[in-house]
């Protein structure tokens, strides 16, 4: 999940989709009829079908594989599974430890989008400022995130300000760089269509500049959701009393296997869902890219 | 600077050079002409003499290295209100992020009430007869569609001259015929001056008043022939006159006629 280029402007949707589960959206038929409608269910199933037969199969190994493992490392799946219903849902953890991080990380994440975007755009639009400041930006950037954490605690302290702002310093970097990158390459045709129609500067930034880096900016957001997931346990290492970082840290220090494998699954089950969402929210903000587009008429 | 001139645009001893590694790139040498009011003015020249340099610095895209380009009476120093513009490429200068009708807005964005936008807008689109269109995008269309909106985007303004740099260069051979005349009715209707620039001499002749040859490097004018067909034309009969054929001998002589001044001042120097 490191790349930050993953949309090619290019004619062919269906080849070159940027995630393999939208190759097959690549060819649904527009159709409206009834017999259509079930064509369409139909092919709906099947795309459900491709996203999840390799889990379901990966599942299956090691649902089987661990069954009649005694190993206090590796307990079996059934019994992590069962563990992980009790932990979280009916001892209650989606709430208790769930949804703080889950505020902590959309709180850092927002913050993420809005100064990453809003500094790469005056970035990309004034090449002097950039080269000013390029510098001291390669070297935040180089800094890992998780290398902040004690600057952080000091600087801030133990609290849910601390974690967000670790979750936002290393969330922004991507989509800053690649606002950057996609301000900079707005096509110079339509640099000169802004010019030769002499659009006021607030239009030519959020009706041409903008939209024209969308697909890269989006990239780096991409990116920096599962940055900001990792930092999620990250920035849950030290002075948290709660959430889903610290109960898997506190689980594995105790010896709880069990439960650390159910934070596991939780972690892996939460990364799914905000891809998820966010696809849904790149499709409608990027309907108009070739890779995207659902009725290329002509 | 409002000297009292009939001309709606003019280049002024306009010349351009590029810099490059090698040197100085002079494109354009001591352009002289200017454009009457509802005037249909066609530049013709083989392809990397400059027009489109020319062209840039008549939008105020590009500006000058020598002399300046006036529209009605005034020096530019960059885009002009009364001078509209239409690419050559249209898949790339509409937005594909806007709707048909959103594109063709733009121009008025922040300047015009948005219910008054959406008229001008629409008739913009009615005048291209592109009403239907409103709510596609650019890319759901045909090129010569596209290329229609642009043209529908570039006159919501109501400017006075419309520049138009190889407009009909990338249509099949068909649409562009119904462009052209498309272009011819507008100019016919609503009297902008049109300066179109084409390396076709068919398309040249066919819809200008006056056709402007350029030649030579750095490229100067060759020559500023009158085309005495009115301002009704047809696509046959227009084409079968004898004077039509007369024309299209003189432009093609003029285009592909040696350098009449060798690179004594001009060509690459450094």
């Amino acid at each position: 999940m490191t790349s930050t280029v993953t949309h090619r402007p290019a004619r062919d949707a269906a080849t070159t989709a940027p995630n393999a589960s939208v190759t097959a959206a690549g060819q649904m038929p527009p159709s409206t009829t009834a017999g259509g409608t079930r064509r369409r269910l139909g092919l709906l199933l099947g795309r459900v079908a491709l996203e999840v037969w390799l889990p379901v199969v990966l599942v299956g190994v090691w649902w089987f594989a661990s069954a009649n493992s005694t190993s206090p490392f590796f307990p079996p799946l059934q019994k992590i599974l069962a563990k992980t219903w009790q932990v979280w849902v009916v001892q209650g953890r989606v709430s208790s430890d769930l949804l703080p991080s889950i505020l902590n990380l959309l709180a850092g994440y927002g913050i993420a989008v809005i100064v990453g975007v809003a500094a790469g755009l005056a970035l990309g639009l004034l090449p002097r400022l950039l080269d000013a400041v390029e510098p001291e930006l390669e070297f935040l950037r180089a800094v890992p995130a998780v290398a902040i954490l004690p600057i952080a605690i000091i600087a801030i302290g133990l609290g849910d300000d601390m974690r967000i702002a670790v979750i936002a310093f290393g969330a922004l970097w991507p989509i800053l760089v690649n606002t950057v990158a996609g301000v900079r390459s707005t096509d110079p045709v339509v640099r000169d269509v802004s010019t030769a129609f002499r659009l006021k500067p607030a239009i030519a930034l959020f009706s041409v500049r903008l939209p024209s880096a969308a697909p890269q900016i989006l990239a780096g957001a991409r990116t920096a959701l599962s940055i900001a997931v990792v930092l999620i346990v990250v920035s849950e290492m030290s002075g948290a009393y709660r959430g889903i970082g610290n109960f898997v840290l506190a689980a594995q220090r105790n010896y709880a296997i069990t439960d650390m494998w159910t934070g596991m699954i939780v972690l892996g089950l939460l990364g799914y869902a905000l891809n998820l969402v966010f696809r849904v929210v790149e499709a409608r903000l990027l309907a108009w890219h070739p890779a995207y587009r659902k009725k290329g008429v002509k | 600077m409002s000297s009292q001139t009939a001309a709606v645009i003019e280049a002024v001893g306009l010349g351009h050079a590029y810099q490059t590694a090698a040197g100085t790139a002079a494109i354009l040498r001591d352009l002289q002409f200017a454009v009457a009011p509802g005037e249909f003015v066609c530049i013709v020249g083989s392809s990397g003499v400059g027009k489109t340099t020319l062209l840039r610095c008549l939008a105020g895209l590009q500006a000058p290295s020598e002399g300046f380009v006036a529209v009605e009476g005034s020096k530019i120093a960059g885009p002009s209100a009364a001078v509209s513009l239409v690419f050559q490429d249209y898949s790339r200068s509409l937005l594909p992020w806007l709707s048909v009708i959103d594109n063709v807005m733009l121009p008025l964005k922040g300047r015009v009430a948005r219910s008054l936008r959406t008229t001008r807008a629409l008739r913009a689109l009615a005048d291209v007869g592109l009403t239907d269109a409103r709510d596609s995008y650019p890319w759901q269309l045909s090129g010569g569609m596209q290329q229609r909106v642009a043209i529908a985007r570039a006159l919501v303004f109501e400017p006075r001259v419309l520049l138009m740099d190889e407009p009909f260069a990338s249509v099949d051979a068909q649409t562009r015929e119904s462009l052209e005349d498309l272009v011819l009715r507008i100019r016919n209707d609503e009297g902008q001056s049109v300066v179109l620039i084409t390396h076709d001499i068919d398309e040249a002749i066919y819809l200008a008043d006056r056709v402007i040859v350029l030649g030579g490097r750095p490229a100067s004018v060759r020559a500023d022939l009158a085309v005495p067909f009115g301002r009704e034309r047809d696509q046959l009969a227009t084409k079968a006159e004898p004077r039509f054929a007369e024309l299209r001998a003189e432009v093609h002589r003029l285009i592909s006629a040696p350098a009449a001044a060798p690179a004594t001042t001009g060509g690459v120097t450094s």
